[in-house]
Parts: C-alpha cells; structure tokens; sequence
C-alpha cells in the first residue's frame, strides 16, 4: 500500500482526510477532473496547477490505443510524458464496457474492444489492464470490473458482480507479481553494490531519492526498487538478451489497487460484492456502476449503503460523479472521491457551474451582460473576461471551451476545498443550508431557503428534492429549514 | 482602418481598366468622406489605405494622396495575394516613398520571415498575417533561427516534411522525442512539454495540442521580430537580412537536393 489515509474531522458520516499519495498530498472530499487522453480538454498542467486539482485520470483503454502503454513507460510514465506532478489515478477500461458496448464482447476472460482506430481486436483481461495502469504508473489504479448499466435488470447484474469479485483476484495478483519481482531487483541490486565496491552508488542512489517528509520516504523507497528493477533487468538484458519487456520498468513509485463496489441496484447484490472486496484489504474502495441513468432515490440509497459497510480508514471513490449536488450529497454519507467529464464537458457547449446553478452563456441574454461569468468567483476567468466576451466564444472558437472549462474546474475545486474546511472546522451543516455567516461570501448555496432569498439561488422557491432531504435525513443533516420536499419528477 | 475599395486579382488585364475609374481624382476616397463627415466612431486612429495593384503608378499616386489626407497611418493592401516575391520590392519601395516618415505603416499578408524581411527594408512598421495560425493548424511548429547569422544545424535537414525552418509534429518520427522543439526556447511549451507529447495529442486530435503550439510559435515569431529590431538599432539590418535569407536558401536548396539524390 503506497497511501496513507487520515481523517481530520467528522461530521456524522462526513469525514474530511488527508490522503497522502506518491506524488501528492490531497485533502479529501475532492473531485477529480477527467483527462482521458493524457490532457484535460484545452487546459495545461500549470492551468491545473493553478485551479488547485489534486488527482487527475487517465484511462487505460484509450492510452493503451494511443500512444500505447509501452511508449508512456518508455518515457518515464504518465506524469512525465504529460509533465503533471500532482497524482494520477487510471480507469481500468471497465467503464468503456458500458460507453463503448458496440464496440465490446464481454466474457470470463476479459473484454474483447474492437479499435476505433483500426478495427483490430483488442483483449482486455484484468492481467492486461493491470500491466497497462503499471506502465502507465498513476498512483491509484483501479481494478477491471465488470459493469453494467443501472437502467437494466435481471441475472446479468448478479453475473456481473460475481465476476467483478473474481477479476479482482486476477487484478490482485497481477500487481502483486509486479511488487514481488521488484523486491528480488532490489535484493539482487543491493547485494549486487555491495559485493562490488561497498554500496556507495546505492547509497548516493537511495540519498538522491529521499525527499521532505512521510511523501519522501515512500518515494523513495519505491523508486530505489524500480530503479533496481530497471538496472538488473536492464543488465541482464544486455548480457543475456531477455525480452525488452522486463527493462522498460521505469516507473518511480508504487501504486494503489482500487476495487469496485458493483451489484446494479440490488442491495443483497451490493452487500455480498462489499463483503468481497473488504475480504481483500485493498487500499482503497470505489462505488461503481452508477451515475449511469438511474433514479436519484436508487443512487443516493446505494452510495448510502456501501459507505455504511465499507471500512473508515480507506477512502471510498464514488465513480462518474458529478453534479455538484450529488457530491454534497455523498459526502454527508460519507464517500471521499469523485470524478466526472460533467464540469468539462458542460462548459464545451457553453455552460459555467455557478453557485445558482448553471449559467448558459450561449443565450442570448449575455450577449450584453458585462459581469464576470460569477460574481463571487476568484477565477482567472470571473477576473478578467465578461460573460458578453465568452457569449461571443463559446462553440465558435475553442477559446470559449477554455475559459468555462477553467471557470467550473475551479469552481469544482472550490466546492472540494469548501466541504473539507467545512467539515474540519465544524460547519458542515451550514455549507448544505447555505448559511454561511462565518464563512463569509462566496460560500455555496446549495439549499437556501426563500426566505433569505435574493432570487440567486439553487432552490428559490424551496423546492428541494425529496431525494435530497431523504438523503440528507440518512446522513444526519438537517435541511429542513431550506423549504419542504419536493418529489423528484 | 478606412473602408478600401474592392481589391482586384493581380494580372486581370479586363478589370485594369476600371480600375482606374475608382482611383482617388475621379471621386472622392472613403477617407476622404469619412473626413469630411467628421465621422470617428470611437474616436481611435484612422489609418488610411494604399491600393493599386500591381502599377508602381498608381501605387505611388494613392499613396500620394492618401498621404495628403489627416489619418494616423497607412495600411498597405493587396499584398500577400499570390504575387511573387519578385514582384514585391519595387512595389513597396514606390509606397513608402511617398509616405511621411513619422508616421506607421501597416501591411496585411506578409508572412513568411523573408517577407517580413522584404517589408521592413521597404520601411513597413506593422505586420500582420495568418501565418502563424496555419502553421499550427497543419502541426507545424516553427524552428528558424533568428541570431545573428542565422545559423543552421546539419542535422535539421531531412526528408521528413522539415525544411531547418519547421517540423511537422506530426510526423511519427517524434513519437518518442523527449526534447522541447527548440532546445534554450524559453516558451512555455518549451519549458514544460516534448516533442513526443505534443505528437501525442495532435494524433489523438486534442485541444491541447493546437494550444501548446499557438504558443510556442508565436513566442517564435515575435522573437523574430525583436531580433530585427535590435539589428535594426545596431545598424546591422542589412547584414542580418542578407545571411538569414542565404542560410534558408542554402537550407532549402540542400534539402531540394537531398530529396533528388
């Protein structure tokens, strides 16, 4: 395990942690943007940097269609190749099981992708998948899983979670061959270095290596193996010719194997799958196999359970979400990680997350308008461009892409920050009923009752969803001053 | 800048002839009118226009009388149309003659380095031109060098698409190139990215791509021009236009006979 994770404050279910990663240490609850092909859609890394993202994803599928594993580890990795020094989490190319069905053939052994580049047959076994995150080298990797949609019923959910539960042994072992095999490179390396001048290229090596702090040792500690790895296996490949497989390991940490929570809506499907992956003592757990269609009573119910089961010393990743609401949402029950395309993809046709809501930049209406996209937004983009400006950009030039992408990016990030300071400093409550007296302007306002209504909120008229308040009732929150139930169409 | 009127092909024998009815003595200019309505939108600078074709002429009769009027500059246009190099010098030498000297010139589609160098022997201040913007939309990415004696590596001629002014980054041969596109390039492209990644994304079609060399080749670019002006103020204009052109030639020359070897 290349993690550590360290709750700083409660609030019922909420916890606010530290989760110290190879490359970086974060604050959790975070969301994590999408960056499919090794890049956030129109922003550079310092652009990230700036925003404040912690964790970014890759996905195994498409990095292994181009430019191939092989080449990323060759380059030193992922976060080398795209020059990102924050953490790294990879999909294992299950969720292309559902986005590219078309395109797949599911079964025992794995999924057989059909190559939207050149048509050929693309195996995809949880070995395979394991290899590929290894190459690539993100910190967090997450086990293939066999998923289906939500929206679908009958015996294929049970098979789909029974088979996730044995993929993730295969997934399992996988990585434990990698570790294995790195420790007999370093045992051979150091006796190696001993024997032939008393170890002090090692100790220069291992003195290089050691950074500041916990995130230094750990550092160092993997990378003296992978560099061990990379030098036995180099040189035995010089002098005995092994296959240029084994010495292109150049990856300078060790990585974090995420299971998958799968089970469709079923509770007792759900229970047995959590059960599972809790027998397994993985670093880290994800709910999978939602936000994928399914009523809002079914998802927040699920999430509510598996994070009622699943262990409080490991953080949970609740996969493909989403909407700010929904984060607030699964945070009160507990959940730590999320990811989505939503704040990306929304602000390519020309939509910013604003504390309201959403602000459609394309309407008509802001072609004239000459405030910031957000008045109590600190952005780049809430800084120094009008909404008149954007208007004019957006779905014309890609710099309209950038700019909202850069706006709900930080407004993502800003949401993750507010729910952990939020959390540690005893105020949680007050985030999701939007007093924030203390906290001072620019807080959320997700659930601001009309009384204190200027007419700039979520709910004005109090209709909070009936979902949210069932939710919120689980978690402990109370919202109820924010207006009666709504029923959620 | 002033309303022009409707620029002609070059070599259109058929339409010379009108031509000549829609110049400055025979009606009044649209600066002209503009002047004598006293109209100024936002009360910012009117620059006025230079047209004529391809008649030193007309050319230097339009920028006599435009010369005459109250603007604040001239653009120059018509140029960047397809005519040839050859063509260009005596052209803009019979515009910038006529025109005062404290004032700016501007002209529009002048691109390519040597031009700008045609441009700025003439006495043109201002250049603009969408150069830039089709280098990065092919993948292009610019790698002249613009020091003093405008030197070139050997090892930049190949059969690649690269002519020792650019390179193609989407040619595969950078699949796994972990150097910036100019080394000591202190873009932030440069600075922060390889080669190989930029291949990457411009094979995968990503925004990122287009980005990262917008940058790089406008800092390129404009790097260009600073070193002309600092060759300029030392004196050394001259010189320095005469080996940068004779080391691109001699680049594309030795490329030409590469190919055919």
């Amino acid at each position: 395990m290349a993690l550590r994770f360290e709750i700083l404050g409660r609030f019922n279910r909420a916890r606010a942690a530290q989760l110290t990663l190879p490359h970086f240490m974060c604050q959790t609850p975070l969301f994590m943007p999408v960056g499919t092909q090794g890049t956030i859609k129109g922003l550079t890394t310092s652009q990230l940097e700036d925003i404040g993202c912690q964790i970014i994803l890759g996905n195994t599928y498409h990095l292994a269609l181009r430019p191939t594993s092989e080449l990323i580890d060759e380059l030193g990795g992922l976060h080398k190749f795209m020059n990102w020094p924050r953490a790294l989490l990879t999909d294992s190319g299950g969720f292309q099981m559902v986005s590219l069905l078309h395109l797949a053939d599911i079964t025992e052994k794995g999924v057989t992708f059909q190559s939207p580049v050149d048509g050929k047959p693309m195996l995809l076994t949880p070995e395979e998948s394991i290899q590929i995150q290894n190459r690539i080298g993100a910190d967090i990797i997450m086990a293939l899983d066999d998923v289906v949609r939500t929206t679908i019923t009958g015996p294929r959910i049970e098979e789909a979670m029974y088979r996730t539960l044995r993929w993730i042994d295969r997934c399992i072992a996988a990585a434990a061959a990698v570790s294995s095999r790195r420790c007999w490179c370093t045992v051979v390396w150091v006796a190696t270095s001993i024997c032939m001048g008393g170890g002090g290229d090692l100790q220069r090596d291992v003195a290089g290596f050691r950074g500041g702090g916990s995130m230094g040792w750990m550092k160092s500690v993997a990378e003296v193996a992978a560099e061990a790895e990379r030098r036995w296996c180099n040189s035995l490949a010089i002098h005995m010719t092994i296959s240029p497989s084994m010495s292109a390991h150049k990856r300078p940490h060790d990585q974090n194997l995420f299971g998958i929570v799968q089970g469709g809506l079923d509770p007792v499907l759900r229970d047995i799958c959590v059960k599972g992956l809790v027998e397994r003592n993985l670093p880290g757990y994800a709910i999978g196999g939602l936000a994928g269609g399914e009523d809002k009573d079914s998802f927040w119910r699920v999430v509510a359970q598996c994070t009622a089961a699943l262990p409080e010393d490991k953080p949970r990743y609740v996969m493909g979400v989403g909407y700010p609401l929904d984060i607030v949402v699964c945070s009160a029950l507990g959940a730590d990680m999320y990811d989505c395309v939503y704040p990306t993809r929304t602000a390519r046709f020309g939509t910013a997350l604003v504390p309201e809501g959403v602000l459609k930049l394309k309407h008509q209406a802001m072609a004239n308008d000459t405030r910031p996209v957000d008045i109590t937004c600190e952005c780049m983009v809430c800084k120094n461009y009008s909404r008149a400006y954007i208007h004019c950009l957006v779905t014309k030039d890609a710099m309209g892409s950038q700019l909202l992408s850069y706006h709900n990016l930080f407004y993502m990030m800003k949401l993750s920050r507010d729910l952990h300071s939020s959390i540690v400093e005893g105020r949680f409550p007050e985030i999701c009923r939007g007093r924030y007296a203390r906290y001072g302007e620019g807080g959320m306002e997700f659930f601001r009752g009309s009384e204190e209504g200027d007419g700039s909120v979520v709910f004005p008229k109090g209709d909070v969803p009936e979902w949210v308040c069932n939710a919120m009732e689980v978690a402990g929150i109370d919202i109820s001053s924010c207006g009666a139930p709504f029923p959620s169409t | 800048m002033a309303e022009e009127d409707h620029l002609k092909p070059w070599k259109s024998a058929l339409r010379e002839g009108r031509w000549d009815r829609r110049l400055p003595e025979r009606r009044p200019t649209k600066v002209e009118s503009i002047r004598r309505r006293r109209y100024h939108p936002t009360g910012g600078a009117v620059f006025g226009s230079i047209v004529g074709g391809s008649k030193i002429e007309e050319r230097k009769r339009c920028a006599q009388e435009v010369a005459k009027r109250n603007v604040s500059g001239f653009c120059i246009s018509g140029f960047g149309l397809g005519e040839s190099m050859d063509e260009r010098p005596a052209l803009l030498s019979a515009i910038t003659e006529s025109l005062p000297d404290e004032k700016p010139r501007q002209i529009c589609g002048l691109g390519l380095p040597e031009e700008v160098l045609q441009g700025v022997a003439a006495g043109i201040d201002l250049f603009d031109s969408t150069y830039i913007y089709h280098l990065t939309l092919g993948g292009f990415a610019l790698t002249f060098t613009s020091d003093k004696m405008g030197r070139h590596s050997d090892d930049q001629l190949s059969d690649t698409g690269r002519d020792g002014t650019k390179i193609n980054l989407k040619a595969t041969i950078y699949r796994k190139d972990t150097t910036a596109i100019v080394e000591g390039c202190k873009c932030y492209t440069c600075e922060n990215h390889t080669k190989a990644y930029i291949n990457h994304l411009l094979n995968v079609h990503e925004m990122l791509a287009l980005i990262l060399l917008e940058i790089h080749n406008t800092h390129h670019y404009l790097g260009f021009f600073r070193v002309i002006r600092e060759a300029i103020k030392r004196g050394t204009f001259d010189e320095f236009r005469q080996s940068f052109v004779e080391t691109r030639r001699d680049n594309i020359v030795a490329v030409a006979s590469a190919l055919s070897a």
